[in-house]
């Protein structure tokens, strides 16, 4: 069983304010504005450093496989051989009028392509559809049946699975434990594939969200709005610090603006951004949607806990952020994720 | 293929044809684990909501009695101190799916059966849920106050748990309590654009979002009996999504819904036939799909 262990969990310390108050703070203030001028950002990573590979990828088309690899070869995912990869994409609901809300399939059959010539022993495709409890609509509707039959690749519905009851790890959100799909806990290397897109509640939904659809519908329903109502950003970290994946593969080749995480717009980036701390992956493709990741609240939780989000603590590998930035629409609410910050409030969504 | 008119209850007869329910059950039988119950899938931990569907399916179709006595042990098992059940092996806290436990266990009746889904519905009508006194229109369209049933206890209502803990409910000496009318309540305001239900949010930002199939057949069960313009439209969506849907869980509450209310056609058992056979199956769909196929009367999801 592939669990995050609980680590010592230092008394942070930022200023007056004890870590949990301060993050209770930042998730309604915008976390980066709380930040005093004179602290360096890299001191913020807790000296935490990683490399993000971002690979220019024009289309679904064709040729995926091979960016999936130069990535391999730029941040090298762990060693795969002979071992069970259970690839955990985005697929939060059925596709509305084509938008891209979900993983791509095609992203998703080249990670698994890629995975395999690198010797894994089985690859298993899982994920629990946060919004339609049905999977199989999401399977059918998306296109990611005929991917599955075509790659001969098992699909798991981590929302019936098995449940697995771990310790809360991050110990951010309230619940001593929580609930995940057995499928993902057993993996040996878990790999987190979401889409690039904005979401109207947590600003980004990236690689570190997209574990919640590893926890069980099951035991917290469809949507798992246990952790809504308890505030959405805490579980976050917790999730990822309780079931920490191995690798992120963002499918930023079309993303999802505005609206996210369904009724958005697509939007050409032409990009696919991996890596193997999910924390600094998530931070660079903010950088790229012109989202601070220091305003996105769970990803602040998650820094010096889960990886950095400061440009010193994050070495970019193949081509450059700019290279590929395209400014993402986000709902006005949201206004104060820009850089430089705005009047939005961010906090709107823990209403619920 | 499906005609649309409002009703009630099918009177009499099996709706399908006989070999597919006998290879239905016998399928289900082969899937049972070996605690009693059902998992979502093959070699998934047993779950209230299959098992309570498959005992169902098993009542209805005059199942094994062996098979039939474990499901109610191990949906005994899994009942809490409060009264409620846990949704799967493995959790530990009240559940969604304790309407549907409630609804199998009084149809197989027996004196522990039978208390304990007393106890149940007791608790079903105590547990609490999370509500807002003010509307907040520009953020969700939907009355705040309402409450019906949440996925965990004390959340927020969502139309699954809601609909569930009302088949239940209806079906129990609960029937009258005022938490079954603020729960039709809140389903019919909850109530989509798009002419059926979702998972439990018609409008969020000022934007509508999209029905979908299964709620809609869960809300449809719920609020058999009581036609009015909402089960109209809803009925009427549900008959136009059948033809193209392949997704067996969502096509097995869809085609009890129609059942319900009357709208199974001559094409209906070959299509629910078809599509099993095809698709791929888990337990929960199989015994849905087994369940549609019964006679009415003897179908638990068809109110008394």
């Amino acid at each position: 069983m592939r669990v995050q262990r609980s680590g010592h969990r230092a008394p942070f310390r930022y200023g007056v304010l004890s870590r949990r108050e301060f993050v209770k703070a930042a998730a309604t203030a915008g976390a980066a504005a709380m930040l005093p001028s004179c602290v360096s950002p890299s001191l913020l990573d807790g000296g935490l450093t990683a490399e993000v590979a971002i690979l220019e990828a024009a289309g679904y088309d064709d040729g995926l496989l091979e960016v999936i690899e130069s990535g391999f070869e730029l941040v090298p995912p762990p060693d795969v051989t002979g071992k069970r990869v259970v690839l955990k994409p985005n697929l939060v609901d059925l596709p509305l009028d084509d938008k891209p809300s979900v993983t791509n399939p095609a992203v998703i059959a080249a990670a698994a392509e890629a995975f395999r010539r690198r010797g894994a022993g089985e690859v298993i495709v899982a994920d629990g559809p946060a919004l339609r409890r049905d999977a199989m609509e999401v399977v059918d509707g998306s296109g990611l049946a005929t991917v599955l039959r075509e790659h001969d690749l098992e699909f798991v519905d981590l929302s019936t699975d098995t449940v697995v009851r771990l310790p809360n790890a991050g110990g951010v959100s309230p619940d001593s434990h929580l609930f995940f799909g057995q499928t993902a806990v057993t993996a040996d290397v878990l790999v987190s594939m979401p889409k690039m897109k904005t979401h109207h509640w947590a600003g980004a939904s990236l690689s570190l969200k997209n574990m919640y659809g590893a926890v069980s519908g099951v035991v917290y329903g469809w949507p798992r709005n246990r952790f809504h109502l308890q505030q959405l950003h805490p579980a976050v970290p917790d999730f990822n610090l309780t079931l920490a994946p191995d690798y992120a593969i963002v499918d930023g080749v079309v993303g999802l603006q505005g609206d996210g995480p369904i009724l958005g717009e697509p939007i050409d980036v032409g990009a696919i951004v991996m890596g193997d701390n999910l924390t600094a992956v998530d931070a660079t493709c903010a950088r790229i949607m012109n989202l601070d990741p220091y305003r996105i609240a769970y990803l602040f939780f998650a820094l010096a806990r889960l990886g950095p989000l400061s440009e010193a603590g994050i070495t970019q590998r193949g081509v450059s952020i700019d290279t590929v930035a395209t400014s993402f629409d986000i709902l006005p609410h949201l206004a104060a994720l820009r850089p430089g910050g705005g009047t939005g409030d961010t906090d709107v969504g823990t209403v619920i | 293929m499906f005609s649309h008119r409002a009703g009630r209850v099918a009177a009499q007869g099996s709706v399908c044809v006989p070999n597919f329910l006998d290879d239905a059950i016998a399928a289900l039988m082969a899937a049972r684990n070996d605690d009693g119950g059902w998992g979502y899938r093959a070699a998934a931990a047993s779950a209230t909501e299959p098992t309570s569907v498959a005992l169902l399916a098993l009542e209805a179709a005059d199942g094994d009695a062996d098979a039939r006595e474990q499901a109610v042990s191990w949906l005994l098992d899994h009942q809490t101190a409060g009264g409620g059940f846990v949704s799967i092996d493995g959790h530990d806290g009240n559940g969604w799916t304790s309407g549907l436990a409630l609804t199998a266990l009084l149809r197989a009746g027996g004196d522990a059966a039978s208390e304990a889904a007393s106890a149940s519905a007791a608790w079903m009508v105590d547990t609490a849920v999370f509500t807002l006194h003010d509307r907040l229109p520009d953020i969700f369209g939907y009355d705040l106050s309402l409450g019906g049933w949440a996925w965990t206890e004390g959340d927020f209502s969502f139309v699954e748990p809601t609909s569930f803990a009302l088949i239940g409910l209806k079906q129990s000496p609960q029937r009258d309590h005022e938490r079954v009318a603020q729960g039709e309540a809140l389903l019919r305001d909850r109530f989509t654009t798009g002419g059926g239900w979702n998972y439990g949010e018609p409008n969020v930002l000022e934007r509508d979002l999209p029905t979908q199939v299964a709620p809609t057949a869960v809300a449809l069960l719920a609020l058999q009996g009581s036609a009015d313009a909402t089960t109209d439209a809803a009925t009427a969506y549900l008959v136009g999504q059948l033809p193209t849907l392949t997704a067996t869980m969502s096509l097995g509450y869809a085609a009890n819904a129609l059942v319900v209310w009357e709208l199974a056609d001559a094409d209906f058992p070959d299509l629910l036939e078809e599509r099993w056979r095809t698709g791929a199956a888990g337990n929960l769909d199989t015994a849905l799909l087994a369940l549609a196929c019964a006679p009415p009367e003897r179908n638990g999801l068809v109110l008394l």
